[in-house]
């Protein structure tokens, strides 16, 4: 008992002897040691570094540039090229995404026998490894050998096989597709989990109270999946925008930019070109977006808690 | 205002011709104008797959439903003007109370303006008390507030018919019995015919004008709630109704001089011809009696019966108690007045009149004898003054 007391006689001593302002923080110290290591210190050096003229080999030689590569990225038609391809890759991809998405969670819900099987072999592309995906669609947007070009022959859509994947003018629609067809089942399983979890008698009551089944679909599906359906939409949109493996597997962002987007960018800048200042001013960019994205992804999350 | 008629319905779920599973049996409802019905019967008897016939949810296999002698069974439930509270509420959930409440009459082609309906919900809300809560959302509420804005939902468009699937079931006891005044109330205030489905037997004696007592998906018995409980058509029916459960035993009819003697196992009784309505012929019977039917004496009456109970438990509720023990017969469960003084142990003498003796045919299980009301007040008479006579418990 004695030495029980002690101990807790040193262990105050010890704690009066630190101030009560700095106590507080002693208990989150590790986590936020481990936040600032591998998170907020990346961060602040990408930030940093896009003031320099920086080379990835010769990295000591940096020169500080000031706004340089800002005023680059400003001027530069090929990253703007680079820019609009990710708008296209991110509104084409997310839109397609959510509405074959949504049909696919749809006609699983309601239409399809074996759900649960159903749902399994409709998840094969999310959990398929991404390179492995990627590289499918590769080989079947193959000029030479491609089942796509054969398909359009047959169905007549073209006359003859052409070159897809290097073709400046199509090389953006292929990783896009091949997207879509990744992130779609995402979102159906989405889709159905939220349409399962609208209970059967919403429904019975909305047709006692005299509503068609478009007036059901309308003030009932739809505002009672409305949270899940906006988290779906922020995913849909931060996958497409930071996608990379799709891209890379299949045309490397090329020919020329033509199916580059940011991220692919970035990395050609700077484990390419080793332009290590102009890629981290651009990922900037990326981390800008993001964080909006992600700031109203957490702002629907918290409000679906809320709700529950 | 309508009248009700469910004629020969059947719904068969699954494949009829093969493994479908039979939930309403050729059942005939009839239900006038202003009428309360309530379907009764234990869980998986088809009262509630018929209420849901009624409101259009399910499709009877055969049959047909009747709105005022006009066939509905091929119009939508949303054209059927019919109004249901569920068991569970089925709140709009996103809907504030206001919205869930003016959601049907938005729905009807009333030509109404948004100003009329908010109008008619608040008419309606203050009705039932819940004005105060029109910007909240379901979840805010708590069970009895959901249930009058459920109730709400319902009364708002004065539709042909209300349909009520257990809408109590989720409340607490003391709520229940109000909630079930209160339906009652508005029931008769806006006199709009009603189906109302439960497996609470007290509930559906005190609410209700008539009851259909299923079973199995078929229809048991339909009547008043007195007559249900006097006259019940079969033992089933008989151990249904009433709380606590009937006493029933084996037993023999057998002639007598004056109406028939019957033989329980240790005991046997006189039934004079004028406590019979109709002839009971001799042979094996279901004898029951109601634990309210009992009453305490010390002295054998020439008919009807006395026995002595050796108690097991006593259960006081309030000012009266359920006693349970064994009689020369078998275990007695009997409702008394005066239990002060009695413990575990103790025997207790026990008598029914033979008005209140109720007869079932062994075979069939269909009544022989009921319990006959007319002659209750001689009854009470005597077992007060059989009391008053003394005779120590």
């Amino acid at each position: 008992m004695s030495y029980s007391k002690q101990a807790r006689g040193s262990f105050e001593s010890v704690s009066e002897r630190i101030p009560e302002g700095v106590k507080v923080y002693l208990p989150i110290l590790p986590v936020t040691a481990l936040v600032g290591l591998f998170i907020l210190y990346p961060i602040a050096q990408a930030i940093y570094s896009s003031f320099f003229n920086k080379d990835l080999l010769a990295p000591s030689e940096a020169e500080f540039i000031g706004l340089a590569n800002y005023a680059e990225i400003w001027s530069n038609p090929t990253i703007h090229q680079v820019l609009w391809n990710t708008l296209i890759w991110v509104v084409v991809g997310s839109s397609a995404a959510i509405v074959l998405g949504f049909l696919m969670g749809w006609l699983l819900h309601e239409k399809l026998p074996y759900t649960s099987v159903a749902s399994a072999i409709v998840l094969i592309p999310w959990v398929l490894p991404r390179v492995v995906g990627a590289s499918i669609w590769q080989f079947m947007f193959g000029g030479s050998q491609g089942i796509i070009n054969e398909l359009l022959v047959q169905l007549g859509v073209i006359d003859e096989y052409i070159v897809m994947l290097g073709s400046t003018e199509l090389s953006l629609w292929p990783p896009i597709i091949g997207m879509i067809w990744r992130l779609a089942p995402l979102f159906a399983l989405l889709t159905l989990t939220s349409l399962q979890g609208i209970d059967e008698h919403l429904y019975e009551a909305a047709r006692m109270d005299g509503a068609t089944p478009w007036e059901q679909f309308r003030f009932i599906t739809i505002p009672m999946m409305r949270y899940n359906l906006a988290i779906g939409f922020l995913l849909m949109l931060i996958y497409n925008i930071r996608n990379f493996s799709m891209i890379w597997v299949m045309t490397k962002g090329g020919p020329g930019v033509s199916s580059s987007t940011l991220p692919v960018m970035i990395y050609r800048t700077a484990f390419v070109d080793f332009d290590v200042g102009l890629a981290s001013a651009l990922s900037l960019i990326l981390f800008i977006v993001l964080l909006v994205f992600s700031y109203y992804y957490i702002q629907v999350y918290d409000q679906v808690r809320g709700d529950v | 205002m309508t009248h009700l008629t469910v004629d020969g319905v059947t719904k068969i779920f699954g494949d009829p011709d093969k493994d479908g599973v039979v939930a309403v049996d050729d059942l005939d409802i009839d239900v006038e104008d202003g009428e309360f019905l309530v379907l009764l019967g234990p869980s998986g008897c088809g009262k509630t797959t018929t209420l849901r016939m009624i409101g259009g949810l399910e499709t009877p296999t055969s049959g047909e439903i009747r709105f005022d002698d006009v066939v509905v069974n091929d119009i939508k439930a949303r054209n059927r003007d019919v109004a249901m509270v569920f068991q569970d509420f089925a709140l709009y959930p996103h809907m504030t109370v206001r919205e869930n409440l003016g959601f049907g009459l938005k729905r009807e082609d009333n030509g109404m303006s948004t100003a009329d309906v908010n109008e008619r919900v608040e008419e309606v809300a203050t009705m039932l008390e819940i004005e105060q809560l029109l910007n909240n959302k379901p979840a805010q509420l708590s069970g009895g507030q959901k249930q009058r804005v459920a109730l709400g939902r319902a009364i708002i468009r004065e539709p042909r018919l209300f349909l009520f699937d257990e809408p109590l079931a989720n409340l607490d006891a003391k709520l229940r019995k109000t909630m079930r005044t209160e339906i009652d109330e508005l029931q008769s205030e806006v006199g709009i015919t009603s189906a109302y489905v439960t497996h609470n037997q007290e509930e559906a004696m005190t609410i209700a004008d008539k009851i259909a007592v299923l079973n199995d998906g078929a229809l048991q018995q339909l009547g008043r709630p007195e007559e249900v409980f006097n006259e019940p058509a079969n033992l089933f029916v008989a151990q249904f109704v009433g709380s606590p459960d009937m006493n029933i035993y084996d037993g023999v009819v057998e002639e007598a001089a004056d109406g028939v003697r019957v033989e329980l196992d240790g005991v046997s009784f006189e039934l004079p011809s004028d406590a019979l309505d109709s002839e009971v012929p001799p042979g094996g019977v279901n004898v029951g009696f109601r634990p309210q039917d009992f009453y305490q004496t010390g002295k054998r009456r020439a008919d009807g019966l006395t026995f002595d109970v050796d108690i097991r438990v006593i259960e006081p509720v309030g000012t009266k108690a359920i006693v349970h023990g064994d009689g020369p017969m078998g275990d007695v469960t009997a409702e008394i007045g005066e239990f002060h003084g009695l413990s575990a142990g103790d025997t207790l003498s026990l008598s029914i009149a033979p008005e209140h003796v109720y007869l079932f045919d062994a075979e069939t299980e269909a009544l022989r004898k009921g319990r006959r009301i007319e002659n209750r007040a001689s009854v009470q008479s005597q077992s007060q003054s059989s009391e008053s006579d003394g005779v120590e418990i």
